[in-house]
């Protein structure tokens, strides 16, 4: 009887101690039904514990993992904890509810498993806080933490206003038309067109019949007049893209343009006058083709007015997981998908792998996986990389402030599993935070 | 409309409510009487995923639909395509339907309530 009466107190000791956490706790039995639910398992799920007890526990949690990747079914079968698992439940209102989740198995004297216990976190905050970041970093259609694109975002608004001709300079898909977009979208004419052409994709002739237009019978298959880009442009902005590869012959038509105002269409003696502003891109250094004369140095004068110098995304690598985030919940919603992140291992060979195709091959891969994808978490797998995960990741070197806060937010606050992917101990992660001032 | 009987369709697993709407892979359909709220399973078949399921309800001419948790981006969907639902509701099928054939709510709920 004392031994029971004992046993009473423990348990109800228990209870106190698991209603005291904020995080929710539950138990399972080995058909997965609760055992016992604690106040912060109350608390994010809506159901109270009378609601709870006895019922499995899918028809509480509502998960989007319930019935094809449930972490406590799988922590019990394997008797393997699964740690920081993302899932998406519905509370009792039919709110989604984003929570991580931690699963290990219960085990008797025998060492059989007797059931399973789940604890799990609301990651709502950590969303909305998300949310907030991104805000503070977007600019139009682009995101960066990044210092120096923070410095393009700041003066684009200035140069946009001001209606001269600009040069993008960068690597091939480091956003350069989305920067066009933007000083198009920000400047005086943004309610006229903005027209794009690629000067490297189309043969010398048809591209001067594409840029200025073409009279009939300008050229064998001209059939008919047809206007070019500058006159679609009339009024808005002209962006040619590539602008190094432009041939020589239809550099100095560019130029005249350029200067004048003034151009004629491909076989027509008719002089036009267009009111455009340009803005050019080129992935090759400008200066480098003037020296080698494969670009005039007059046109390269004319558009080096105000350069603007997009940096490629491994010197911007701080923003990797900001793309990944944004691009992973764009695919899932062009794609109908639910889901929620990318498992640790491939988060770890996204972080490692050198985007030589700078955020359109990252954009790439995201979408390959997304389509891939059938659970609601991104797997190694469903990554067309080759790259081995370091076994330990020992930055020889203290890693920098922003980095550590992005790891901070990646593990949501989690010092020892921040040390852990760091391959260092927590004095040291502690010693490089208070360097960094990072509470 | 049969304007004897009402149609309803419930999503289920293992002879239970599906505690999600988008989760089951099948759902149970039934003709409850409007009077009297006898009720008889018609038939329990394979639906698909998405909210494609919405418009195959409807084509199946359900009226409304008895479940467990169901997402916002649903309930404006059944809506749309004038099926009420009646969520919240758990436990196994039977059960589900007996007792709300036996209360039988006047006014089953739409998105915007």
């Amino acid at each position: 009887m004392a031994e029971q009466q004992e046993m009473h107190t423990d348990l109800q000791h228990l209870q106190t101690i698991l209603d005291s956490v904020s995080d929710g706790v539950f138990t399972v039995d080995n058909d997965m039904c609760i055992t016992l639910f604690n106040r912060g398992a109350e608390n994010i799920t809506g159901f109270s514990r009378a609601e709870a007890l006895g019922q499995p526990c899918c028809e509480i949690f509502r998960a989007n993992a319930c019935f094809d990747n449930c972490p406590l079914r799988h922590a019990i079968a394997n008797g393997k904890n699964i740690n920081n698992r993302e899932v998406t439940i519905l509370d009792r209102d039919n709110r989604e509810i984003p929570i991580s989740v931690n699963a290990a198995v219960l085990l008797n004297l025998e060492g059989e498993a007797i059931g399973g216990v789940e604890t799990f976190r609301d990651l709502s905050q950590l969303r909305a806080l998300n949310g907030e970041i991104r805000k503070k970093f977007s600019f139009q259609d682009m995101i960066s933490r990044n210092h120096k694109m923070q410095q393009l975002f700041d003066i684009v608004p200035d140069v946009a206003e001001s209606d001269v001709t600009v040069l993008l300079q960068g690597e091939s898909g480091t956003g350069k038309e989305l920067f066009a977009r933007a000083l198009h979208n920000l400047s005086t004419r943004k309610d006229h067109p903005m027209v794009v052409i690629n000067c490297g994709a189309l043969p010398e002739q048809l591209l001067e019949a594409e840029i200025f237009g073409v009279r009939k019978g300008a050229y064998t298959g001209a059939t008919m007049d047809r206007q070019g880009r500058l006159a679609t442009a009339e009024g808005g902005t002209l962006f040619l893209d590539e602008i190094g590869d432009l041939p020589l012959s239809l550099q100095v038509k560019l130029l005249r343009v350029m200067e004048n105002r003034e151009y004629q269409p491909l076989g027509s003696d008719d002089t036009k006058v267009a009111d455009v502003r340009f803005i050019t891109a080129t992935h090759h250094d400008l200066a480098e083709l003037v020296e080698q004369e494969r670009f005039r140095r007059d046109l390269f004068y004319r558009l080096n007015i105000v350069t603007l110098k997009i940096p490629s995304l491994n010197e911007r690598q701080e923003d990797v997981p900001l793309l990944l985030d944004i691009s992973l919940e764009r695919f899932c919603n062009k794609h109908g998908k639910k889901i929620h992140a990318f498992s640790s291992e491939a988060m770890e060979l996204l972080l490692n792998h050198q985007y030589t195709g700078n955020i359109r091959e990252l954009i790439n891969i995201v979408e390959r996986a997304v389509i891939l994808c059938r659970g609601t978490q991104i797997e190694s797998n469903h990554l067309p990389l080759n790259v081995e995960i370091p076994q330990t990741h020992k930055p020889s070197t203290p890693v920098r402030g922003a980095e550590l806060k992005q790891l901070l937010l990646r593990f949501g606050g989690k010092r020892s599993e921040v040390a852990a992917h760091l391959g260092i101990d927590r004095t040291t992660l502690w010693r490089w935070l208070k360097k960094h001032h990072i509470e | 409309m049969n304007l004897s009987s009402v149609h309803i369709a419930i999503p289920c697993y293992e002879g239970r409510v599906s505690p999600r709407f988008d989760g089951p892979s099948t759902f149970c359909f039934f003709d409850v009487d409007r009077n009297s709220g006898d009720h008889t399973m018609k038939e329990q078949e394979a639906c698909p995923q998405g909210k494609e399921v919405c418009d195959w309800l409807a084509q199946h001419q359900v009226e409304g639909v008895i479940c467990s948790g169901i997402q916002r981006e649903y309930q404006l969907k059944l809506d749309r395509v004038g099926i009420w639902f009646c969520c919240g509701i758990s436990g196994p099928i039977a059960q589900a339907i007996k007792q709300w054939a036996q209360h039988r709510p006047q006014q089953a709920l739409t998105a915007q309530d």
